[in-house]
């Protein structure tokens, strides 16, 4: 499993699996219809647009290669996460 | 231009090759004629039906008023199910496996909410029926046995000689979904003692929409579609002319190429297999080891505590193009019902890719595919 965890002064945010993080149920719609064309996908597809924003946000904090990263400072481009990002600093472990 | 993709999911679908398309395209514009009209571009085209017919019959050596087209693999199978169910009212049993294609368990559990009896046969860990315990379920009741010849995910190849014999011997109409086998092992339905067969044309790079059920001259069979008197008055609709002169081009080629195609593909997937295996020794290879009882070019492989969903994702983010081993029910992603069938271990089940070949790949393919998969299972 890959661990991510998102803290905001030592108090524990999220942490879990990178695939259950909290994405906003109408980003995953808009997703599925840039993808699919589809605003009622199935499980399966639901399922690989969730590893697509997962995907997009390793990529743009570059999590896999840093001890750590301020969430704050991407906040604008990580919308699409069902989270305050105010403040809060993410691990990731893999 | 966008990049070829690697494709390794020759199970799922092919592309249409160059000489179908070439023997498809006249029927696309100038040959519109409808079969039925009796006028010379329908006469024309009823003829090249005919043709297709008789074609396809010689191949699996069937006579050519037992094949019937239809609209591809999940049709001939509910088809021959549901037909052979609804024209035998008196026997309400029907025999079939735990890891058939859907089309096959989802007509079977149709005619279950109708009364219906179906037993679902257990299969051995490499996908194998038990043929005594065939035998014994088999009753006076049974109307159908319906085991698929060859299985799409893990590629077991079934005794369908014994199977047929043990349905003749009981008196039992044999159905058997031959859409993965048939590009791949030489069939010959009477000496096989097969009553029913179905295939599809994508499966062989010949068109997706068309597919065709063989069907015995002594089975009776109820119509699943009906309306006009096409098809000897048994699947009523126009018929699909281009894509039927498509999938007889299509199977032609492929019987042909049958055994260089077997051995080039069997030898491709040893090379991969043994390549991944060295660098990944607790992998596991579902279903029959690599050769006679296994098609050729399948490799269903799964590896320790990984996600397969996400290996495919991350594959396909590099161009490369396999299967995963999850389907979805009732809005879950479950592990496929056949690896749960052949009792895959729990820490290996979630981890399962599906790996097929086909005519295109080649070597230098299946190297860039070997490097994908270790570099991300082993990080």
């Amino acid at each position: 499993m890959s661990l991510l965890t998102i803290k905001r002064n030592d108090e524990v945010v999220y942490q879990g699996n990178i695939l259950d993080m909290p994405i906003k149920s109408d980003w995953i719609i808009k997703k599925s219809i840039e993808l699919f064309d589809d605003d009622d996908p199935c499980i399966i597809h639901k399922s690989f647009v969730i590893k697509k924003y997962v995907d997009e946000f390793l990529k743009l904090t570059d999590l896999k290669n840093q001890s750590q990263v301020k969430l704050g400072d991407y906040a604008e481009k990580l919308t699409f996460i069902a989270l305050d990002l105010t403040d809060t600093i993410a691990t990731y472990e893999e | 231009m966008k990049n070829k993709p690697l494709y390794f999911d020759y199970a799922s679908t092919t592309k249409i090759r160059q000489e179908v398309y070439e023997a498809m395209l006249p029927y696309l514009q100038e040959e519109f004629g409808n079969p039925s009209s009796l006028y010379t571009i329908g006469i024309r085209n009823k003829k090249i039906i005919n043709q297709c017919r008789k074609t396809i019959a010689s191949l699996i050596n069937a006579e050519s008023h037992e094949i019937y087209f239809c609209s591809g693999g999940s049709e001939a199978n509910n088809w021959a199910i549901k037909g052979v169910a609804f024209a035998h009212p008196d026997k309400r049993e029907i025999i079939t496996t735990k890891i058939e294609h859907p089309s096959v368990l989802n007509s079977c559990r149709f005619l279950e909410k109708l009364g219906y009896i179906v037993t679902y046969l257990d299969v051995d860990a490499e996908g194998f029926v038990n043929l005594q315990e065939l035998e014994d379920k088999i009753t006076d009741n049974t109307c159908l046995v319906s085991i698929m010849t060859a299985n799409n995910e893990i590629g077991t190849i079934q005794d369908i000689q014994a199977i047929g014999e043990i349905c003749a011997r009981k008196g039992v109409h044999f159905h058997t979904d031959a859409i993965q086998a048939i590009n791949h092992l030489p069939i010959d339905v009477k000496q096989l003692k097969i009553d029913l067969l179905s295939f599809s044309a994508h499966k062989f790079y010949g068109p997706k929409g068309i597919g065709c059920l063989y069907i015995s001259k002594n089975t009776k069979i109820e119509n699943l579609i009906h309306g006009g008197n096409q098809e000897r008055e048994k699947r009523a609709g126009t018929e699909n002319v281009a894509y039927i002169v498509g999938m007889a081009k299509a199977i032609e080629l492929s019987y042909r190429e049958m055994y260089s195609d077997n051995v080039r593909e069997r030898d491709l997937s040893q090379l991969l297999y043994h390549k991944l295996k060295d660098a990944i020794p607790d992998m596991r290879l579902n279903g029959p080891e690599i050769g006679n009882r296994r098609l050729p070019g399948n490799l269903n492989i799964s590896f320790k505590h990984v996600d397969g969903s996400q290996l495919c994702f991350e594959l396909n983010e590099e161009g490369i193009c396999v299967s995963t081993g999850s389907a979805c029910h009732s809005d879950m992603i479950e592990p496929s019902h056949v690896l749960q069938a052949i009792k895959v271990p729990d820490d290996y089940i979630k981890g399962t890719i599906r790996i097929t070949i086909g005519k295109d790949t080649t070597e230098e393919e299946i190297d860039k595919l070997t490097e994908a998969i270790i570099k991300r299972v082993k990080k």
